[in-house]
């Protein structure tokens, strides 16, 4: 069986045991063992210091050899180069907002509101503030994921810090850098 | 400070289950269909087991 990890574009080195197969212009990382999703993570993040770009491939795409995967990968090679593309030179950066609940009175229904609305404003202003920063960023309720390039990482993260200094109502946690996962979407 | 800064331990963990999550839930999906099937379901539950067993153990580095 061979299991995809990512494609990958300027790679320079490859860990033992993994191998690079190509289809049309790009290039697959693969291994013919059997990892667990905790192993498939850390060899995608190893890839980040040997590549250019690297493009995640979700847990679970295995095949039974090297034709079948070169099927799968074929019909979506113009989208493959195009994601490529467009993370070249880039990390992700995840931020998580955590409220730092203050104590309200159950009973007032408006002051409950208000606590949240509040809460809400700080999150999509620190969003928006970073969103700025970065070359491309996905949102969900209180996750965001930014596209920032390597050069920029320290940046970014400064930025980050300023934004945790001036929202003293926010626990902001920063991870990263990461493959970039969120912008690699099904194509 | 951010809760990372505050609480290395609680980040590391944080972080460990960011990555399955990232791994099983985001990145290209090329077959258009993921079956776990095909990778043995039991293949996951070990893993997210090995998983729940370091944070397991940070913790208890955390609190030693």
């Amino acid at each position: 069986m061979i299991h995809l990890y990512a494609f990958v574009r300027g790679l320079h080195d490859l860990e033992a045991g993994l191998e690079v197969r190509h289809v049309g212009n790009v290039a697959a990382v693969t291994g013919t063992n059997d990892p667990d999703p905790l192993q498939h993570g850390l060899v995608v993040e190893s890839l980040l210091d040997r590549a250019d770009a690297v493009l995640p491939v979700r847990f679970g795409e295995r095949f039974e050899t090297e034709d079948d995967l070169a099927t799968a990968v074929s019909t979506r090679l113009e989208a493959l180069e195009r994601q490529l593309d467009h993370v070249a030179g880039c990390v992700e950066v995840g931020v998580r907002i955590v409220p730092r609940r203050e104590p309200v009175d159950d009973d007032d229904g408006a002051a409950y509101m208000r606590a949240r609305l509040i809460e809400q404003r700080a999150a999509e202003e620190v969003h928006r503030v970073l969103a700025a920063q970065a070359r491309d960023s996905v949102q969900t309720s209180r996750d965001a994921g930014y596209l920032v390039a390597r050069s920029d990482v320290g940046a970014f993260s400064s930025a980050v810090g300023r934004l945790v200094e001036s929202h003293p109502a926010l626990d902001v946690l920063c991870t990263g850098p990461w493959a970039p996962y969120s912008f690699a979407g099904a194509t | 400070m951010s809760v990372a800064e505050r609480r290395p331990a609680l980040a590391e963990q944080v972080t460990l289950l960011d990555l399955v999550d990232r791994v099983l839930n985001k990145g290209v999906v090329v077959t258009g269909d993921i079956t776990l099937a095909v990778a043995d379901v039991d293949l996951v539950y070990v893993g997210l087991r090995l998983l729940l067993a370091s944070a397991a153990t940070l913790e208890r580095e955390a609190a030693g």
